[in-house]
């Protein structure tokens, strides 16, 4: 039992070593959550602007599942992070995103009726495709931890759901 | 003292053994209708990675439809047309609905229209 614990607390502690990654293959899985998280918060951000802005049926059906899906990620994730008693780390890539994201909350601000719909549908799949990429191709394959790897798994899965929605807005606007 | 031999309680019994027929008779007559019928069968579907499981199901009136959500977001199963709606499905949740005769073939997630699937109702 004891060797068990020992064994776990290695592995863990490996897994969420602080290193200063700078790339997103060399993120922790620490860092890693923390853009994930991240990444769902700017999503829900843009999808309140939407909500406050466009009077578009399909624009705020389409920002209501990203606050209504990206809300229980985040809740998972912070539930998963807890019971591992381990809290999720500030990088470079959480704030590189964190940078454009006020960029594009300040240009969508300033716009309105289909230009802002135009404008935040192509955004939407533009985001989605870029962090399911970093997602699949970066940061899956390098988790450590499983329970992090398999939440991240399922989450792919999500968002890959809300790329092709937004593919569909776009091409219907 | 013998209560059958006191004619005023022996008629009561009677009337009420009539009774008794009469009631086990059409007891005998509904459960033959039942028998007649095709049996209530109960059907699950799954919801898991934003798929319906199974895509296509054919069900009768009356039959129920479990569907089970075991992804992290939110689902629904509605009608294309709107006409029927399970409501909100939040993960680890099951919502049942009963068929009836005039329910849309397909149905799809209002949250994520592009997962659909399709209900065949045949009649009785």
């Amino acid at each position: 039992m004891k060797l068990k614990t020992t064994v776990l607390a290695l592995t863990l502690s490996a897994a969420f070593s602080p290193v200063h990654a700078q790339s997103p293959a060399e993120l922790n899985d620490l860092e890693i959550a923390h853009v994930a998280y991240t990444a769902d918060n700017i999503d829900i951000r843009y999808a309140h602007l939407a909500l406050g802005i466009s009077e578009n049926p399909a624009i705020r059906q389409f920002a209501e599942t990203m606050i209504r899906d990206h809300t229980p990620v985040n809740a998972q994730a912070l539930a998963l992070l807890n019971k591992l008693n381990v809290n999720p780390q500030d990088n470079f890539l959480s704030q590189d995103l964190q940078k454009n994201a006020k960029n594009i909350v300040v240009k969508l601000s300033h716009l309105q009726g289909a230009d802002f719909d135009k404008e935040y549908a192509k955004n939407e799949l533009a985001y989605h495709k870029a962090v399911n990429n970093l997602v699949a191709n970066e940061f899956i394959p390098n988790i450590e931890n499983v329970e992090v790897k398999n939440l991240f798994k399922a989450a792919l899965k999500i968002f890959k759901a809300h790329e092709s929605h937004a593919e569909k807005m776009v091409s219907e606007l | 003292m013998n209560i059958y031999t006191q004619p005023y309680l022996f008629k009561v019994y009677n009337v009420f053994t009539f009774r008794q027929i009469i009631f086990l008779v059409i007891g005998f007559m509904s459960v033959g209708n039942i028998y007649a019928q095709t049996p209530i069968s109960t059907h699950k579907i799954e919801i898991a990675e934003f798929v319906f499981t199974p895509q296509t199901i054919d069900v009768k009136p009356g039959d129920s439809i479990t569907w089970t959500n075991s992804d992290i977001a939110p689902h629904t199963a509605t009608g294309s047309d709107g006409n029927w709606d399970t409501g909100t499905i939040n993960m680890g949740e099951s919502k049942t609905i009963v068929v009836s005769a005039d329910m849309n073939l397909s149905y799809l997630c209002k949250f994520h229209p592009n997962m659909k699937a399709e209900i065949v109702v045949k009649p009785d």
